[in-house]
């Protein structure tokens, strides 16, 4: 990991992630989008370009999530994350059920999207069932 | 719910982020109880009772 979990909070208002709240987690994301951005300006190949771009994004985006897996939440803010997220999941599922009703196009990715929530909610409760 | 958080902190001249800090909890969760708008665990009011050194009855009304 490389940036620490200290120098971030977690989005409550503005979708999910994480933002900044100390200088150092600014300068951390800043320079993320630097380095991205000066490496796209450079005159290499477009195809090093991108796998470059690519490999510095994905660890961007693997020390993110490891941040978000590790940041310290009392009782109360792990309640209200419940809560928020599961009004969140059910407004997306009505969204995409009245989509497909009035377009009534079927989209397999549709049914892989709910097949796996639906196994990431059995498997949780199963961990939290024995924990 | 009402709660005698404040008073009993203030005997202890404790800040809310003190408190915070002593019982494991952010200060919004301390501001949230004291204005008895969040029904704590049985261990968080254990706790924060422990450390105003008072009792769970004392501190919560329900």
């Amino acid at each position: 990991m490389i940036a620490n979990p200290k120098w971030f909070s977690p989005r409550k208002y503005t979708g999910w992630g994480l933002t900044p709240n100390c200088w150092q987690g600014w300068a951390y994301t800043l320079s993320f989008i630097l380095l991205v951005s000066f490496i796209s300006y450079l005159p290499i190949n477009l195809v090093l370009k991108n796998i470059i771009i690519g490999l510095i994004v994905s660890v961007f985006l693997v020390d993110v999530f490891h941040i978000m897996f590790l940041l310290q939440k009392d009782e109360r803010e792990r309640l209200h994350e419940a809560l928020a997220d599961r009004n969140a999941l059910l407004f997306m599922l009505g969204a995409l059920i009245i989509y497909f009703l009035v377009k009534q196009i079927f989209d397999p990715w549709l049914l892989v999207a709910l097949l796996g929530a639906t196994l990431v909610k059995a498997l949780t409760h199963f961990y939290l069932r024995d924990k | 719910m009402i709660t005698k958080i404040k008073e009993y902190r203030a005997k202890q001249n404790l800040t809310q982020e003190q408190l915070a800090e002593a019982v494991g909890v952010r200060r919004e969760t301390i501001v949230f109880l004291e204005q008895g708008k969040y029904n704590p665990s049985l261990k968080l009011a254990h706790d924060v009772a422990k450390v105003l050194k008072s009792t769970i009855d004392d501190l919560f009304k329900f």
